[in-house]
């Protein structure tokens, strides 16, 4: 064999469909799987150690799903993305529009060669391949918009080499910085995400979060002091100590929420 | 000529002027108390002086004429004087009734200062007469009669230049009045007892003329149609009388009195000539109706009006269209400047049609509504029509109610079939949309029931059993197909036993035990007494399935999940409990239990309940159903069954 094997990897919580994956997989001489992962914290950790062409990942999963893997994997790392879902109308459609792979379970044996074949394609031309990578972010970012997903309590978030999950509670501010958010902690620690703004507020409880501008979200318990600047704007400042300005026109609107008795 | 002539035109005149004059007063005082103003009410007061001062007039005049003939001539100067004066008052009520409510006087600061020199004018001569009478002059006062001629006179002049703009059959009819009067005053200006009897007939009786134009500017007032009926009907049967009295009577009696023989045949063809013109009087009457609806207020013909108002709304196809033709067709005859439908404010009158006056307030806020219209309809909402205020402060007359009331007869009878045509196409679509909806439902429930993406995972499930462990394989099979099998059967059913519904939901939990493995740990505890209890199909799987998707699915280690059923002998309990913590109670209608609740609801009149709570060890499901009702719906449903 001349070509080079493709290096695959499977996620996937359920042990039954992980192997039954496994097994179409290691039926095709052209795919060397080098290893398999049973959540997404253990996925991140498998890809960024083996370094795999390719990765299956499962949709649903606890805590971390398909796209959270997506999101956490460091950029530089990141494999090909074929995703595999039993049922859900809004993947489809996502992964359809931005043209990313996907399966269907049970996963057809004729699919998954097509599915492996064009892996191939894709890792032979460079620029076909940091596509890829493009095209997998997009349909991540339309899925989260077309399905409206439940509230989350924890935030999976990268500390060095792990996969941390920060409870909401803890988060007091989120600060957008172009495609990434920087989120802080009670304890002052910050943490960056590639997340949209948008996305993210719409998951976490609007009681408890609240706008300060275009680029900035607040959890209202945090709010220590609101200082008035001259000219009718806001300065919040948190129980951490942190400092953040409040736009014009956030400004009259946490006058109504915050400052009427 | 006789004085005796004379005598007759005078009593007949003053006869007549008191009953026509009397009527009037009675008439404008009844209109009130109906509408239950004052009678001293600012609006309208015209024809009441009019009344007044007519009267005063021909009482007065006859009571002069009466003791004349006794021979005691200007015995009585103040009664004289009275009587003059209460006359020259009428014709400043006529230049009143001209500019009242006409744009073009009124609205100039003249027509307000020429009503002013016309009250001024015949204030002045009363007290000229009163003076007169006082003095022990000749009364009435020559003087005041001069000044009434010469004043009104130029005040015509000045009148008619400023009305150019009115129609010139209205002007005549003023002009001619007032010119009447004018003669009138010369007349008793020069005044002996040898006049011709019509001299006598035009100058003491010029007075009811001038109570007609009165009323006939803008019949202010509601009966001016029955009032003018009756008035010219008694003045046609004078005219008549009066004919009578002087072409057959005069002559005969001059020729009994030449002959000084009392002929029997005289006596009788006269007895006949009265009876003739006693029975002439309903002819007399129904001359009197038409002049006064076709000739004087030119009221269209009812029966016409009617027919083709009926052809007009016949083409309407909506409520709204009706009402906006009936509010044209009305308003176009009655000079109505506006119409605006509104729901019947009188909901409570029961027959009355239309609405005027008093009774408006205060259920219609507009000051300027003249008259509401009620289109009584069979059934609620009944519509009305409020007319604004009418061509120059024209009433609702009493003739004008019966064809409004037939009119707006017609348009509720239309609105009424218009509304049934409508509700028979609502029902018709309903119905229609109906169907489909219940088609929808039918597909949504057998969807929902065939979770796919459960379908799906315990297809992989078995695809992997088939490598792995092929027995298992089939059992997993078998598993799959009873819960397929069992939800196709039962979505024809209400309700089952409890036993079948824990074997259904026990297929499903085992398909997702294959799939979650030692992540999902599973307990039934329903004692084996109660597994013949019915309870409605399809109402413990879905909460199953909402406890592993939203409870333990999203769980790394998985959870336990238990199912367990008591009874305290009245109440059947069937509880789901996992540890997961899936319920948020603001999402409750979102994660299908909805169509659970309605179920629930409809199935047991609200006599069954589900419970949800949440934890932090987990969320507890509660289905508690009536026992008796268990058993009564298990009659039933036995009963459909054999």
């Amino acid at each position: 064999m001349t070509e080079p094997r493709l290096r695959a990897i499977v996620v996937d919580d359920e042990r039954p469909a992980r192997l039954f994956l496994l097994s179409r997989l290691r039926a095709l001489p052209e795919v060397d799987v080098v290893g398999e992962a049973e959540s997404g914290t253990e996925a991140i950790q498998l890809i960024e150690r083996e370094r795999p062409d390719v990765a299956f990942l499962d949709l649903q999963m606890p805590e971390i799903d398909g796209l959270g893997v997506v999101r956490l994997v460091r950029r530089r790392f990141l494999p090909l993305v074929i995703f595999v879902t039993a049922y859900d109308a809004y993947a489809v459609k996502a992964f359809d529009v931005n043209a990313v792979d996907y399966l269907t379970k049970p996963v057809h044996g004729a699919r998954l060669r097509e599915a492996v074949r064009r892996a191939q394609e894709r890792l032979e031309r460079a620029d076909l391949r940091s596509e890829a990578t493009e095209q997998v972010r997009k349909a991540a970012g339309a899925y989260e918009r077309l399905a409206t997903r439940s509230r989350i309590d924890r935030i999976p978030v990268r500390d060095k080499g792990e996969v941390v999950l920060v409870p909401v509670a803890q988060i007091v501010s989120v600060v957008a910085d172009g495609e990434l958010l920087h989120l802080t902690t009670i304890r002052q620690e910050r943490h960056t995400i590639a997340y949209r703004l948008k996305d993210l507020e719409a998951r976490l409880d609007p009681v408890k979060f609240i706008r300060l501008g275009r680029g900035a979200l607040a959890n209202v318990d945090q709010i220590a002091k609101v200082t008035v600047l001259p000219g009718g704007m806001y300065s919040v400042r948190f129980h951490n100590g942190q400092e953040l300005d409040v736009s014009r026109i956030q400004s009259r609107l946490l006058r109504g929420r915050l400052l009427q008795l | 000529m006789l004085p005796v002539a004379n005598l007759i035109v005078d009593l007949a005149g003053y006869g007549t002027g008191i009953a026509l004059y009397l009527m009037l007063g009675l008439m404008v005082a009844r209109e009130r108390v109906l509408e239950g103003r004052p009678l001293l009410w600012r609006g309208g007061r015209l024809p009441l002086l009019t009344g007044l001062c007519g009267f005063v007039w021909n009482l007065g005049a006859l009571v002069v004429s009466l003791t004349d003939v006794a021979g005691h001539p200007h015995a009585m100067p103040f009664v004289v004087a009275t009587a003059f004066a209460a006359l020259g008052f009428l014709p400043a009520v006529v230049v009143h009734s001209l500019t009242e409510g006409r744009e073009t006087v009124a609205s100039t600061g003249v027509g307000r200062w020429m009503v002013a020199v016309s009250y001024s004018l015949s204030t002045a001569a009363a007290c000229l007469h009163f003076a007169a009478a006082a003095r022990g002059g000749v009364v009435p006062s020559h003087a005041g009669l001069w000044l009434l001629t010469v004043g009104f006179d130029v005040l015509m002049v000045l009148l008619l230049v400023m009305t150019r703009d009115q129609p010139l059959g209205r002007r005549g009819t003023w002009v001619a009045a007032l010119a009447l009067f004018a003669l009138t005053s010369l007349h008793f200006g020069r005044h002996s007892a040898n006049e011709a009897w019509w001299v006598e007939l035009v100058g003491h009786h010029a007075s009811l003329p001038l109570a007609l134009c009165i009323l006939l500017q803008d019949y202010r007032f509601a009966f001016a149609d029955l009032f003018l009926r009756r008035a010219i009907a008694l003045l046609l049967l004078m005219a008549v009388a009066l004919c009578v009295c002087f072409g057959v009577f005069v002559p005969l009696m001059r020729w009994q009195v030449a002959t000084v023989v009392l002929d029997p045949g005289t006596l009788a063809a006269m007895v006949f000539v009265w009876v003739a013109v006693a029975s002439a009087l309903p002819a007399i009457q129904r001359a009197s109706t038409w002049l006064v609806d076709s000739v004087v207020l030119r009221r269209p013909n009812c029966d016409e009006t009617l027919t083709g108002f009926v052809d007009t709304i016949e083409q309407a196809e909506t409520d709204v269209e009706v009402e906006r033709r009936l509010g044209q067709a009305v308003g176009r005859p009655m000079g109505a400047v506006s119409a605006t439908s509104v729901t019947d404010p009188f909901p409570d009158l029961d027959r009355r049609v239309v609405i005027a006056g008093a009774d408006l307030r205060p259920r219609v806020a507009d000051p300027s509504a003249s008259f509401v219209l009620r289109l009584r309809t069979v059934e609620p909402p009944h519509p009305a029509l409020v007319f604004g205020p009418l061509a120059a402060g024209r009433r609702v007359l009493s003739d004008d109610v019966r064809l409004l009331e037939g009119m707006s007869r017609w348009a509720a009878r239309r609105i009424d079939s218009i509304r049934v045509a409508r509700e028979r196409l609502e029902r018709d679509l309903r119905e229609a949309n109906m169907r489909r909806l219940a088609t929808e439902a039918e597909l949504r429930a057998l969807r929902a029931q065939l979770n796919p993406h459960f379908l799906f995972n315990a297809l992989t499930s078995i695809g992997y059993l088939i490598e792995a462990n092929p027995g298992k394989a089939v059992d997993a099979l078998m598993r799959l197909t009873s819960l397929l099998r069992g939800v196709l059967h039962r979505s024809e059913t209400e309700f089952s036993t409890l036993g079948d519904e824990i074997d259904l939901a026990r297929a499903y939990l085992d398909l997702e035990q294959i799939r979650f493995e030692d992540r999902l740990t599973v307990t039934v505890d329903v004692p084996a007494e109660l597994q013949g209890r019915l309870i409605p199909t399809l109402i413990l799987q879905p909460i199953v399935e909402n406890a592993i998707k939203h409870g333990l699915e999203p769980l790394l280690t998985g959870g336990t999940l238990r199912v367990s059923a008591a009874t305290d002998g009245r109440r059947l309990r069937v509880v789901v409990e996992d540890s997961g913590r899936w319920f948020v109670p603001a999402t409750a209608s979102g994660i299908g239990l909805r169509n659970v609740t309605d179920r629930l609801h409809s199935l047991y009149d609200g006599q069954a309940t589900l419970a949800i709570s949440s934890t932090d060890l987990g969320t507890h499901v509660e289905i508690e159903l009536p026992e008796a009702a268990a058993g009564r719906r298990t009659h039933r449903l036995r009963r459909r069954v054999g």
